[in-house]
């Protein structure tokens, strides 16, 4: 009997040693034998909110699309612990809202069950359970009045919205998400923060990139900095020195502390990534 | 033809037998390519639709020599480029539109050429370039209800995913559906049915049996379902009107007063449209990109 208790023990204990809500080894992608992003490691915590820097070509896409398993990669990617099957509810995928055909004649709750889709399988009509979790993702964006619009009639900030609610509604544990914060004025960016933060809040593990590089540390519990590599991992105020900042846009970008905040600013004409200098950069649609 | 009063009219020409079949086949194809026009239409493939079907040239001739089905010449020939034109995308850095233009010009000249061989089938072969629908014999209906009825099955089956795919590729891989065999098989579709299109219609007209319904539809309706119904709808009318049309005019062919309904239909919305539709957004927004 003893014997059996301790086995029954050691089984117990195996899962309570908490696995990171997603855990990335040694992730190499390669394009036509040319690395574009090399041997990434990280953890990412439940409720944490992480945003993906980098300069344009850095691997930011790459990365998000290579956790999802939509383009090659080598290493391995766990969530809780986990292999990750192929077809898995447990993450969600944002995508730009440029990316999206939006002469395609949907409603926005339409859309918001698509996210429904992937785990009906095969045959199988959406059932009444799948509408109301696509009208409760409406309601957490705060976009259950639109439910019956079509998708063409909307702002580029309800669209995202819309985007997100669609991931909610495939209940996931990690989401994923490809420049939330683009294409989309400054109280829209505000208000969808905001929503990332309310839905890391609820224990989810958010992974944002983004190239506004305002307010990082106010936004995000931890950036990854990636230029083909990872450069830094770890909480703003933490990791962003000239360093790391260098390492990762190189010398365009000169690292001003004020006021407690960083500001990142660009000092060369030919800088191409366009960080986010003032509040009226943004307005610009992709 | 001659009728006496409008009822008349209508019922005149239905006593001929070869123009019951033609009605019903051409009412058939309508509706079946308008539905799966609505994918077309919406994933930017009617290049593809126009290409495949003069790649099924060849298969047509080749088949039409051989006194084979030319149906199913067609339709070889039709699914061999649509798969080798995805192949051909993914295996190099030529582009889809290029992929397209080299294979399909290179199909129809391979069917021009053999025909050139054969010009004893010159009557046959000109009718599939534009199309006879009075030929339609009962085994071709029944070949237009069976293979027509197989693609809506298969629509109907995987019509979320389908759907999914069509809207946002990406989002539906990250789901983990097959967006590769689905892309493949939407594809096939197509040129299915085109070719099966192609005997009442023609090779240079049918990309507007997929497109036009589908386009009209887009300027009015809100909803991907509405979109299929109301091509549905005008494939039937415009069918209906391109029959009577051709059996009162002597030698038009039938495909090319179809389409023309189609076209007629289009135009009537487009300028009768209430509001700033969907097709003028899509306008704008190419432009502002």
């Amino acid at each position: 009997m003893a014997a059996v208790a301790s086995q029954a023990h050691i089984r117990l204990q195996a899962p309570t040693t908490i696995a990171p809500a997603l855990e990335v080894r040694q992730l190499t992608i390669r394009y036509d034998q040319r690395p574009v992003l090399s041997d990434v490691s990280f953890q990412a915590q439940a409720s944490q909110l992480i945003g993906i820097i980098g300069p344009n070509g850095a691997g930011k896409t790459s990365l998000i699309k290579a956790i999802l398993g939509l383009i090659p990669s080598t290493g391995q990617i766990l969530v809780a612990g986990q292999a990750l099957a192929k077809r898995s509810r447990k993450v969600a995928y944002v995508p730009q809202i440029s990316a999206v055909n939006w002469r395609f004649p949907a409603s926005v709750r339409d859309v918001v069950l698509m996210g429904r889709y992937g785990q009906l399988g095969w045959l199988r009509r959406p059932k009444k359970a799948d509408y109301e979790l696509a009208d409760a993702a409406l309601e957490q964006v705060n976009m259950q009045d639109f439910a019956q619009r079509s998708i063409a009639d909307l702002s580029g900030g309800q669209q995202q919205r819309v985007f997100l609610a669609r991931a909610l509604a495939q209940e996931p544990d990690v989401l994923l998400l490809d420049e939330p914060i683009s294409g989309v004025d400054v109280p829209t960016q505000e208000v969808i923060l905001h929503l990332l933060r309310d839905l890391s809040n609820a224990g989810r593990t958010l992974l944002v990139t983004t190239h506004h590089l305002q307010h990082l540390e106010h936004h995000f519990d931890a950036l990854l900095c990636l230029n083909q590599r990872l450069i830094a991992y770890g909480p703003p105020t933490a990791i962003m020195t000239r360093d790391v900042v260098e390492a990762t846009f190189g010398r365009s970008l000169v690292l001003v502390p004020s006021h407690e905040r960083i500001i990142l600013d660009c000092n060369h004409s030919n800088c191409s990534e366009k960080p986010a200098l003032t509040n009226n950069d943004s307005t610009a649609k992709n | 033809m001659k009728c006496t009063d409008l009822w008349n009219c209508v019922v005149v020409p239905l006593q001929f037998a070869p123009t019951q079949r033609a009605l019903l086949a051409a009412i058939l194809i309508g509706i079946l390519c308008s539905v799966v026009g609505a994918f077309v239409v919406l994933q930017d493939l009617s290049f593809i639709g126009d290409a495949l079907a003069h790649a099924s040239f060849p298969g047509v001739v080749i088949a039409s020599m051989l006194g084979w089905n030319i149906a199913l010449g067609g339709a070889i020939f039709g699914v061999a480029t649509a798969l080798g034109v995805g192949w051909i995308t993914r295996r190099s850095k030529v582009s889809l539109d290029t992929a397209i233009g080299v294979l399909f010009a290179g199909m129809f000249a391979l069917g021009i050429f053999l025909l050139s061989r054969n010009r004893g089938y010159n009557k046959e072969l000109f009718g599939l370039l534009l199309g006879d629908i009075l030929a339609v014999r009962q085994s071709d209906l029944w070949t237009i209800v069976g293979v027509g009825g197989l693609i809506l099955v298969v629509i109907a089956a995987l019509y979320k995913e389908l759907v999914l795919m069509t809207f946002d590729r990406t989002a539906a891989a990250a789901q983990g559906l097959p967006v590769g065999f689905l892309h493949y098989l939407l594809l096939s579709i197509m040129a299915i049915t085109v070719v099966v299109a192609i005997q009442s219609i023609g090779i240079v007209l049918v990309v507007a049996m997929l497109v036009t319904p589908a386009a009209t539809a887009s300027l009015v309706v809100r909803r991907f379902w509405s979109m299929i119904v109301w091509g549905s709808l005008q494939g039937l009318v415009a069918a209906t009107i391109g029959i009577y049309v051709s059996a009162y005019i002597d030698g038009v062919p039938t495909g090319s007063s179809i389409v023309l309904a189609h076209t007629a239909i289009f135009i009537i919305v487009l300028v009768l449209a209430p509001r700033k539709n969907a097709l003028a957004g899509l306008f704008q927004r190419k432009v502002a990109d």
